[in-house]
């Protein structure tokens, strides 16, 4: 039965982490670039829910509504002051400047909110018992919108027109403009649903981790290990390399004490990266850069 | 890329601009501050803690609880004709910034007293210099030991050791025979976790099973499903003073577990039962402040504090900041004049009597009051109460 | 082309790094007092770390978001010699040098299959690691920190004066200037360029990259080790957040606005970090959201970084002779 509780809270450690690492795969494979600000985005959706709430707005999809609205404008801003002017020095400025952008965000929303982690009403209450083993609906809740944003995005990205051209945006943008592909329009739009999908999953996660606090850069290196176990190019593989690490980690909570299991976390990241760099269910081979 | 030699002197130009821009900037805050001192109306306290970082809300706390306490002495006239006036630096929770932060306290602004760092690395490295630069400081951290041995050093808070000491005082007062520690694992709680064993040795408890917990985390259902399945009769949780020690005791009820949860003062806040929930009106905590019955000075500070800042219950940390001031203000009224070893010297006689209990300093200890200054407080319906039997 | 950025990068003379050194030395004799002094340390001893980390990512264009890891080595390597079985300083910093050597010398394997984005997430991940292991309880102290860590005492004279203690960190920053200039200078920081500009035509011409890649790191976490190891015993107390994750960030960040690869500006962006980080009044928040805006400002209008500005001046200049210039960040862009 421990065994199961645990299988529970990992899998909805992973969601969160899928989540994260959802981000990290949009922005990727359509842009190239690897966004250092995935997690603190999503801490900010988490406030500005928070703020929804104490407003005095207590209906659940309202919220969400409102929330993922703001994330897709804020993510639009964020291309135009992040990526679109640091782009043209080349990627590696790209990168740097969205570490830069953790810091702005990690920082920034320590002086709007105060820097101590604040709780969060559960947006979904109650849950089922099944026997000893109890199940939330915040947490289904959570592993249906991974489930759905997953599918979502597979489907974008391998299905539509503009999916394509986004994709085909970030591998050759040459090419991609001589064939009509708008390339910073097609940026533009992955980082608002980059963003837009950060801040929905801080109002869902808001609950169980709290609003606020330090917990950005640790759902930054969590989700990416989660992507690149599975595969970073892959959406099915994201999902999975997520929902792996979160129940592998609640099992390792339960035989190593708490502290030892980052280290192994850590050690284990590297080693994938060294020998499986493709991860466990990436789609193809492929060079890293 | 291509930058020729001539680049390369412009950058070392720079680079002494740099430099010697900083240099000025201190020399000037060095200016302005000794002639504010010299004006002589005006006694500044040093305050070194960490109002950002990781621990920034440790800092915000605290500076709560001290500035109300300014304003109370203000108000009253001060100390012997003398404003009160706290000069700031945060050290952002860094050991480098807090030994630079106390040494410009000490010698640009000049200042005879420091209070905090509240964070015991902090405490450890600035410590020594207290002596060093003859400045009277008193530490917001739970370890005698930092500042035992030394001449001006002081510590408000009643010591980490003692808080475990109440906690296991409190559980054979109720038959606990068995019990199990889940413990953060950051430097309060890791004492707080040998503490406890050792203090339950000596008191014939025995402990099964030893959990720690990582306060940047929010998932405990590992640590508490262990604690249930070995179905002690009490737990005692040991928190780190943030969000996740709510969380924790959530963990604890949520796997079922029905004994007694008995907690250090991190279960004494007010934020608590809003993140726990229910689970908050099972837990007892060993407090520093008489919470649930509020009585006297307590309660007038309470009162005071609920007034000043859109009625918050102030933490325990809060408390502390707020003690400290008060010390200090005892002991530069006492000592006659504003100078570090006289004021450090008149703080030791002063065996001063606080809300948080008595400070009975001597040549050798230097913490706080001891195991009997704590009181169980519980929650009722989301407010303190006294535990309920 | 390469040949001739290569000897300017160097710097052929040892002018620049004599320049430094007369204002290393030259600000004790601005009457700093110990609070300036010890905000002097903290700029020296950032400083001496980013350049370490500067060699990794300009010299060999190899990203690496982990030195703090190393200064963690060196800090806690020292300080735990010193205190626990109390070897002399000197003796305790070259053993904790070496171990940062071994550790160094590990990641320059990692980094012989990982680029870019992949080498960054798996150092900061390596450095994330040695920072949670030393979060935890025991015999160095765990998150409570390690204390009290014994003055660095050299040859019987014991560094307790602030002046005496920012002159051999600033001593030490000028000696780490000189290696690495002499470093850049030689046939192996030509092979170091040649590996970041373009590591298929390096090893076309006969570089081992095996090798400058291992090396390099190994001395980039040397370095670092360095930094960290004279900083402990100074502060007479060291714990885990002094070498957290979001040090790591920091260095990356003085080294992006040093801009990439020149080790003087290096030394300019951890004066500019660190001075900003203590001086915006009050609150340390502030100074790290400014912070992160000036990155972005500087990837979007100046991607070579303080030392790209006389750059930018010549550029400016040759604009108006009809010249033109391009701008773009070192190495990988590609």
């Amino acid at each position: 039965m421990h065994i199961l509780d645990l299988l529970v809270s990992g899998l909805t450690l992973g969601s969160i982490y899928a989540l994260v690492a959802l981000g990290f795969h949009l922005v990727f494979k359509m842009t190239g670039i690897i966004d250092f600000a995935q997690g603190d985005k999503v801490v900010i959706g988490g406030l500005l829910g928070l703020t929804l709430v104490q407003q005095g707005l207590s209906t659940v999809m309202v919220v969400l509504l409102l929330v993922v609205v703001a994330g897709l404008l804020l993510g639009i801003a964020y291309d135009a002051i992040v990526i679109l002017p640091t782009q043209r020095n080349g990627a590696l400025a790209a990168m740097a400047a969205t570490v830069g952008m953790t810091l702005v965000l990690a920082h920034g929303h320590h002086l709007v909110w105060g820097p101590d982690p604040k709780p969060f009403p559960p947006v979904f209450a109650g849950g089922i018992e099944l026997g000893p083993l109890r199940v939330s609906f915040q947490s289904m809740v959570i592993w249906a919108v991974v489930v759905a944003v997953g599918v979502g995005l597979a489907l974008l990205m391998g299905r539509s027109r503009t999916g394509r051209g986004m994709v085909a945006a970030a591998t050759d943008p040459l090419a991609a403009t001589a064939v009509g592909v708008n390339v910073s329009r097609m940026r533009a739009l992955s980082f608002a649903l980059a963003f837009g999908l950060a801040a929905l999953a801080g109002v869902l996660v808001a609950p169980i981790t709290l609003a606020g606090g330090s917990i950005g850069t640790a759902l930054t290196i969590k989700g990416f290990t989660g992507a690149v176990l599975g595969g970073l190019n892959s959406t099915k593989g994201v999902v999975l390399g997520a929902l792996l690490l979160g129940v592998v980690e609640s099992q390792l909570a339960a035989v190593l004490p708490n502290g030892n299991v980052d280290p192994v976390v850590f050690v284990a990241l590297v080693i994938i990266l060294l020998l499986m760099p493709n991860g466990l269910f990436g789609l193809r081979r492929q060079r890293l850069a | 890329m291509r930058a020729p030699m001539r680049g390369r002197s412009a950058l070392a130009v720079l680079a002494a601009a740099a430099l010697t821009a900083t240099a000025c900037g201190t020399s000037d805050s060095n200016k302005s501050d000794a002639s504010s001192d010299g004006a002589g109306s005006t006694y500044t306290i040093g305050v070194l803690n960490s109002t950002t970082g990781e621990l920034g809300a440790v800092g915000q706390q605290e500076a709560k609880g001290m500035d109300l306490a300014v304003e109370e002495i203000n108000a009253a006239g001060g100390v012997n004709g003398h404003q009160l006036k706290l000069e700031t630096v945060d050290d952002q929770g860094s050991v480098n910034l807090a030994t630079a932060g106390f040494k410009k306290l000490a010698t640009s602004s000049k200042v005879p007293i420091v209070i905090g760092p509240g964070i015991s690395a902090t405490a450890k490295a600035v410590a020594p210099l207290a002596d060093q630069y003859d400045v009277t400081q008193i530490l917001l951290v739970a370890q005698p030991e930092v500042a035992n041995g030394t001449k001006n050093v002081f510590e408000v808070p009643l010591p980490g050791k003692a808080n475990a000491e109440a906690v296991v005082k409190y559980a054979s007062s109720k038959g606990i025979k068995n019990a199990s520690i889940i413990w953060a694992n950051n430097p309060y709680g890791q004492a707080g976790n040998s503490d406890i064993t050792a203090a339950a040795k000596s008191a014939g408890i025995s402990i099964v099973n030893s959990e720690g917990f990582d306060p940047a985390k929010f998932d405990f259902t590992a640590q508490a499903g262990k604690v249930a399945s070995a179905n002690p009769e009490a737990v005692f949780l040991w928190g780190a003073g943030g969000a996740a020690d709510a969380l924790v005791l959530k963990a604890v009820r949520a796997s079922g577990y029905k004994g007694k949860v008995i907690g250090d003062l991190t279960y004494s806040t007010s934020t608590i039962p809003e993140a726990a929930g229910e689970a908050a009106d099972s837990v007892v905590s060993l407090t520093a402040v008489n919470y649930g019955a509020p009585e006297g000075e307590t309660k007038k500070l309470i009162d005071a504090y609920k007034a000043r800042y859109n009625n918050e219950t102030p933490t325990v940390l809060s408390v502390y900041a707020y003690v400290a001031v008060k010390l200090a203000a005892a002991g530069i009224e006492k000592a006659g004049k504003f100078e570090g070893p006289a004021i450090s010297a008149a703080i030791q006689s002063l065996n001063f009597e606080s809300v948080v209990g008595k400070m009975e300093y001597t040549d050798t200890y230097r913490g706080g009051p001891n195991a009997d200054a704590f009181k169980p407080v519980s929650f009722k319906n989301g407010e303190f109460a006294p535990p309920a039997e | 082309m390469p040949d001739k950025a290569l000897a300017v990068r160097a710097g052929r003379h040892l002018a620049p790094t004599l320049i430094a050194a007369v204002i290393l030395i030259g600000y004790v004799f601005t009457d700093p007092g110990p609070s300036g002094l010890a905000l002097g340390v903290n700029i020296t001893v950032a400083a001496i770390a980013s350049v370490g980390l500067t060699l990794a990512i300009g010299g060999a264009g190899q990203f690496s978001l982990g030195q703090a890891g190393f200064m963690a080595i060196g800090g806690y390597g020292t300080a735990y010699l010193m205190l626990a079985h109390e070897v002399q300083f000197l003796w305790a910093l070259l053993a904790a040098v070496l171990l940062a050597l071994v550790v160094g010398a590990l990641v320059g394997y990692i980094a012989l299959r990982l680029h870019g984005n992949y080498l960054a997430m798996a150092t900061l991940a390596v450095s994330s690691g040695i920072y949670a292991l030393l979060v935890l309880p025991g015999e160095l102290g765990g998150a409570n920190g390690y204390a009290p860590i014994p003055f660095p005492e050299i040859f019987g004279h014991k560094f307790i004066d602030p002046v005496d203690q920012y002159l051999l960190v600033a001593v030490t920053l000028i000696l780490v200037l000189l290696v690495s200039n002499w470093l850049l200078a030689s046939r192996g920081g030509k092979e170091l360029a040649a590996i970041r500009d373009d590591e298929v035509a390096a090893r076309a011409v006969g570089v081992n990259i095996t090798a400058r890649k291992v090396q390099i790191f190994a001395l980039s976490a040397v370095i670092g080790a360095l930094a960290g190891g004279v900083n402990g015993p100074l502060q007479t107390a060291i714990d885990p957040s002094l070498y957290s994750p979001a040090v790591s960030i920091q260095m990356f960040v003085m080294v992006i606005l040093g801009g990439l690869g020149n080790i003087y500006g290096a030394v300019l962006g951890a004066a500019l970090v660190t001075w900003l980080i203590a001086a915006v009044p009050g609150n340390g928040s502030w100074a790290l959201t400014i912070l992160g805006m000036v990155v972005i400002a500087f990837m979007a209008l100046l991607p070579d970084g303080l030392s790209g500005l006389p750059k930018l001046a010549r550029s400016l200049l040759g604009r108006l002779r009809g010249r033109t210039t391009e701008g773009s960040i070192t190495g990988g862009s590609k």
